[in-house]
């Protein structure tokens, strides 16, 4: 009930300390609301979401991150201490909500972030937040304590942490979360993974890799044509769809016992798996009716239950964070759109009216969006639509996107995209437009899986 | 270590074999869920089951079959090269699979389910042409496995294809 009344808790609420963010967020659904009537077959634009948030001249928190206090019991530590405040003022600026202040006044500003992505108001606040790091080791293992502390002097969170099996970056990414969460309300990404399909040659494997692009590694070592990861319960299983005996079947690899299991494997297809938390299902694509049908299963592919009925193609699943509907693909209009349909496959309603090629749907956790691929001027579009059809707007304009993937805040989109050389993932912030790439190397990734936790 | 491996490749192996065996039984019944390999992954893992190169085929030359951009039709040019591999597969005992591909254009999800009914529609054509049915395999690759590397048209049209292995039995 509790991770219910969190996924679904309605998006206002969570910008209730920070006046200003919902005046320009607001000012983006109207311009939305504006350009919702306009036929986008014609060659009307459509609008641009991150834009018009930039314009609207985005606000963000600001924040120092400080040269840390370091007791001389730690200081054979200072390798570790710098990649701690390196790593807390990335966390604070990919969460999207903060400008962490210049180098004078936060020293350990990371390497690597694009300047686009740490961008200070019109007019910054005179007492801005900072956070107070004391780093000491003096049981022998090093430890430290973090304050958020408010421009009035008042702190706001205090934690103290010993640096166990969670490591350095483990621990900062813990308080960052909740940084986030105090001073927004919203539920930070720092702590979350993304899952995505690596090629090499004729093979590809599962590899995990840190929302910020460090501690990537292989899951899987099948040695097969491996894709479409999506996350279990809490990050305890991966399930994908692997080539390794022979056809494209579902198998579930358990986190902890390393232990792998078919989940699905009928007959053709057993592709495109998305798990719903509150229904303890799967909802995936099947083709052992001999047509690409939605169907969904439990965790071990007992009681499948089939969802579509038309000849045409219906791929794609994607649960609403409640579990009530699932939106999908179907080509039964003629060409790819996306529809919605109750979870026992009644009532089915087309979501998306334009555009030659819609495909790929992701629902966001808050229940708002549905994030799909459009294909508009040769390009395949990140793209954004209500999932009542309203509002539909362009995320991500150019290359050839794929795959969106939504961070556990309703903020971010991870997606696949072509531009140029091989496909990398990339990130993107609703709210602002940036973009960072995520992966990196000539190893083309798709098919990318952001974990709610 | 090695032997263990080794005998876990065998198993692994076997496990394949029988439920690939098990498959058409469970065509038409509601199939229980799956025979269930379990295995823990221990890297480094079994090799891929090596792709399905023939042996030595009767001298079967069966063409790719070509489709449209986002489309499963038979073309003309299609029909043609699917008689002329459906007299061959008639006159032989060979099995064959075929496998649907797309071109790197669309999305990882929609391009699998175009290539098995492109797969689909090059089998039904022959079993229609008098092939058994049961020496037919299809299996869908989607993006994944393109025969031209570009990115233009023509590295396209040569990707969106129906492509068979013959297997002799």
């Amino acid at each position: 009930m509790t991770r219910l009344e969190q996924k679904i808790a309605p998006r206002a609420a969570t910008f209730s300390k920070h006046g200003t963010l919902p005046a320009y967020f607001g000012a983006a659904v109207a311009i939305a609301i504006a350009f919702a009537g306009v036929p986008v077959a014609s060659a009307a634009p459509v609008p641009e979401f991150g834009l018009s948030v930039k314009r609207a001249g985005f606000k963000r928190i600001t924040i120092q991150v400080p040269e840390p206090e370091v007791k001389s019991s730690a200081t054979g530590w200072r390798r570790d201490v710098s990649e701690a405040q390196e790593t807390l003022a990335r966390d604070l600026i990919y969460s999207g909500y903060f400008f962490v202040m210049d180098q004078y006044a936060s020293p350990y500003l990371p390497a690597g972030v694009s300047r686009a992505w740490n961008v200070g108001n019109e007019r910054p606040e005179t007492r801005p937040y900072h956070v107070d790091a004391v780093w000491s080791a003096e049981t022998g293992r090093l430890g430290v304590e973090l304050k958020l502390v408010d421009g009035a002097g008042q702190q706001i969170v205090g934690k103290r942490y010993e640096v166990g099996d969670a490591g350095i970056r483990g621990v900062i990414h813990h308080f960052a979360d909740q940084v986030v969460t105090a001073t927004t309300g919203a539920r930070g990404i720092a702590q979350t993974k993304i899952a995505y399909a690596r090629v090499t040659g004729r093979t590809s494997e599962i590899w995990t890799v840190d929302y910020d692009g460090f501690g990537g590694k292989a899951l899987t070592a099948q040695r097969s044509l491996t894709l479409s990861p999506c996350w279990g319960t809490g990050r305890s299983w991966v399930a994908f769809t692997s080539y390794v005996e022979g056809q494209p079947w579902l198998y579930r690899l358990d986190q902890g016992s390393r232990r792998l299991r078919a989940v699905s494997s009928y007959s053709g297809l057993n592709t495109t798996p998305d798990w719903s938390d509150l229904r303890s299902l799967f909802a995936l694509t099947l083709t052992r009716d001999g047509n690409a049908e939605v169907y969904s299963m439990n965790r071990d592919g007992r009681s499948p239950q089939r969802l579509t009925h038309h000849p045409a193609i219906d791929t794609s699943p994607t649960w609403s964070a409640t579990g009530q509907q699932i939106a999908f693909t179907s080509d039964r209009s003629g060409v790819p759109q996306i529809y919605v349909m109750d979870a026992d496959g009644g009532n089915v309603r087309r979501v998306t009216q334009h555009g030659l090629y819609s495909d790929s749907p992701a629902w966001s956790p808050d229940g708002q969006w549905i994030a799909y691929v459009c294909r508009r001027d040769g390009e395949f579009q990140l793209s954004l639509v209500r999932p009542d059809g309203g509002g539909e707007r362009v995320l991500v304009r150019d290359g050839q996107n794929d795959s969106p993937s939504w961070a556990n805040d309703s903020r971010h989109v991870a997606f696949a995209s072509r531009r140029g050389g091989a496909r990398a993932v990339y990130v993107v912030d609703l709210y602002s437009g940036l973009e960072r790439r995520l992966t990196s190397g000539n190893d083309e990734a798709k098919t990318p899986a952001w974990s709610l936790q | 270590m090695r032997r263990m491996l080794s005998a876990g490749v065998v198993a692994l192996v076997a496990v394949g074999l029988v439920a690939g065996c098990s498959k058409k039984t469970m065509k038409d019944s509601t199939p229980p869920p799956a025979p269930e390999p379990t295995r823990t992954e221990a890297p480094p893992p079994p090799p891929p089951p090596s792709p399905p190169t023939p042996k030595a085929p009767e001298r079967l030359e069966l063409n790719d079959v070509f489709f449209d951009y986002d489309a499963s039709g038979l073309r003309d040019d299609a029909r043609a090269t699917l008689t002329a591999n459906g007299k061959q597969l008639v006159g032989s005992q060979a099995t064959a699979t075929i496998e649907g591909h797309c071109d790197e254009r669309g999305t990882t999800d929609y391009n699998l389910a175009l290539g098995e009914k492109r797969a689909n529609a090059a089998k039904d054509f022959l079993v229609s042409y008098g092939v058994d049915a049961g020496r037919l395999k299809t299996i869908s690759y989607g993006e994944n496995r393109p025969f031209a590397m570009g990115h233009d048209e023509a590295a396209f049209s040569q990707n969106r294809r129906a492509h068979f292995v013959v297997e002799n039995r």
